[in-house]
């Protein structure tokens, strides 16, 4: 018996164990060390229409127990990778969740619909900027960020994850979503934050800001978990400094169906695999299947 | 010039995950000089290729690229800068990491003489170079530069040990001469020395280094340190804005011809 096995909006995953979008490319640097079908699924790097050059450097530096990044989603745009990378990814038989972005809701629609073929799953980034709104993210604009989805609804037949960003109002967003139509969530996206550099008196980053990840961001992306779950009921993706599949279990018990494993394969690029198989184990040792600790830290006592 | 300029070797072999044992830890001045058992490690290093190292309670690894590859130790120079490298350096012989390697490009012989322009630990991926260079029967010139005395002992053990006489430029002119090395590399070429010009350092030396080259029209590679988290194209952390577009240091690099990078 698989005691990983879950279903998630009507898609079968052999193990709740995906990667998360900006970590693992599109799995072709780490096709080597496994095969991609043994994950849950593979998450893709932000897909936008056109290609984008990206942020400065520094982009990344490291923080206690975290790092923070500003890569300013670089990405060879909806073309190249359709014409490339997705074919590949499907072809290995992973499953395969894409990321997609945009500079406004037509844009995540286009990238939705040319994308739609490979995905099992769409997943919407909502901390991009909303260019024509003030550049404040989607994900603080709870009637911009339901634009998005609902024309994205309608251009494609996948079922549609909204990234929720911990930095806006996520219940409010959440609401808006699940009126346009949104099939579930995956959250948390990074903390923003900064770090300076004493010898230049300015922040370490390029781009100054970046994006908070790994495992000092756990317990903040717990915690939201548990929130959105006890406010909807559709299913959650949820992410945020898992490295152990003791961490995924605590992301299973706040409400997670899914989990993404994502810095933690900057430090080890088995850790999605090492979570899986740590899961195993503690099933096989605790007894049950994994889709019997989803949300069950919500069961009355 | 007329010929073509050698391009970086970009071999790219298959990077894998390799324990990596510290066999040996001493403090080199304000350097240390860490050995890696790393047996099970079939590829060999080319020189500037590097490799990405765990800290124990780092979230990040560290790319390092070795001066030294003899059988299964791989030599490294650590300089403690930040958390990580200073953590790195304090960790115990017989301590177990784990390490993703052989990563990147490697820097392309010369066909004739060469010039080393190195400063600190950049001095690492020159002296492995300086290797090969020796092996392929060429004559290496090398410039070494740092704030002090301070560097002796690091110069003595990475290019000494290999027979080569440094020319060592310190800013306080407390070992060899006043100066930077790149005084040295523009003496060695407006005398009209047919050297490629190899430099790893600091930013504004390996800059000075690569104006040089291109004004006397001698072929010059560098080695780019540009932050980055995962060391295998993955991530796109360590962008380098090239002639040819935006590249990744780790996959694209970290050895570029000096006429590719945009200074």
């Amino acid at each position: 018996m698989n005691r990983l096995e879950v279903d998630f909006l009507g898609v079968r995953f052999p193990n709740p164990v995906v990667t998360a979008s900006g970590t693992f490319n599109f799995g072709r640097e780490y096709a080597h060390l496994y095969p991609l079908s043994r994950l849950g699924a593979v998450t893709t790097k932000g897909v936008s229409p056109r290609p984008i050059a990206g942020a400065p450097t520094p982009r990344i530096t490291e923080t206690p127990m975290g790092m923070l990044n500003a890569i300013g989603l670089e990405n060879k745009g909806v073309d190249a990778y359709v014409a490339d990378e997705l074919p590949w990814l499907k072809a290995q038989g992973a499953r395969v969740i894409v990321n997609v972005f945009g500079d406004e809701a037509a844009d995540f629609a286009h990238v939705a619909r040319k994308v739609g073929p490979y995905a099992d799953l769409i997943e919407v980034n909502l901390s991009c900027p909303n260019v024509h709104g003030g550049r404040l993210p989607f994900a603080h604009d709870p009637a911009a960020a339901a634009e998005v989805v609902r024309r994205v609804k309608g251009a494609t037949d996948r079922p549609v994850l909204a990234k929720l960003s911990p930095n806006g109002p996520i219940l409010p967003v959440a609401e808006a979503l699940e009126a346009a139509g949104v099939d579930g969530f995956s959250l948390i996206n990074t903390l923003l934050g900064m770090r300076m550099d004493l010898e230049r008196r300015r922040p370490v980053l390029g781009n100054r800001q970046g994006g908070l990840s790994g495992p000092a961001v756990k317990p903040v992306a717990v915690r939201l978990v548990y929130e959105l779950y006890r406010h909807t009921d559709r299913p959650i993706l949820g992410m945020g400094g898992i490295a152990s599949a003791e961490d995924a279990l605590e992301f299973a018990l706040a409400g997670a169906r899914l989990v993404a494993v994502g810095t933690a394969t900057f430090g080890d690029p088995y850790a999605p695999v090492q979570v899986i198989e740590g899961l195993e184990r503690e099933l096989e040792a605790r007894g049950g299947r994994w889709v019997d600790w989803v949300g069950a830290a919500h069961t009355p006592d | 010039m007329t010929q073509p300029l050698p391009k970086p070797v970009s071999q790219r072999p298959r990077w894998d995950y390799h324990a990596a044992t510290i066999v040996a830890s001493e403090p080199l001045g304000p350097h240390r000089r860490l050995v890696l058992a790393m047996s099970t490690l079939e590829a060999r290093f080319g020189p500037g290729q590097f490799l990405n190292l765990s800290v124990p309670g780092h979230v990040l690894r560290r790319p390092l690229a070795p001066s030294r590859h003899e059988g299964t130790e791989v030599e490294l120079i650590v300089t403690p800068f930040g958390p990580g490298t200073r953590d790195l350096v304090r960790l115990p012989v017989g301590t177990r990491l784990q390490a993703l390697a052989p990563l990147g490009n490697s820097f392309p012989i010369s066909s004739g003489d060469a010039a080393l322009v190195g400063a600190g630990a950049g001095a690492a991926p020159l002296a492995l170079l300086a290797e090969s260079l020796l092996r392929a029967g060429r004559r290496v010139h090398v410039f070494h530069g740092a704030p002090s005395a301070e560097d002796r002992a690091l110069v003595q053990t990475l290019y000494e040990r290999l027979g080569l006489e440094v020319r060592y430029f310190s800013e306080d002119g407390s070992l060899g001469r006043r100066g930077y090395p790149t005084e040295g590399l523009a003496e060695l070429l407006a005398g009209g020395a047919g050297a490629t010009v190899y430099s790893v350092g600091p930013f504004a030396l390996m800059r000075a280094a690569a104006q040089l080259a291109i004004a006397h029209g001698r072929p010059g590679y560098v080695s780019l340190d540009v932050h980055m988290a995962c060391g295998v194209g993955a991530c796109l952390s360590c962008a380098v804005q090239t002639a040819a577009g935006q590249k990744h240091a780790c996959v694209d690099g970290p050895v570029f011809e000096v006429r590719e990078v945009v200074w």
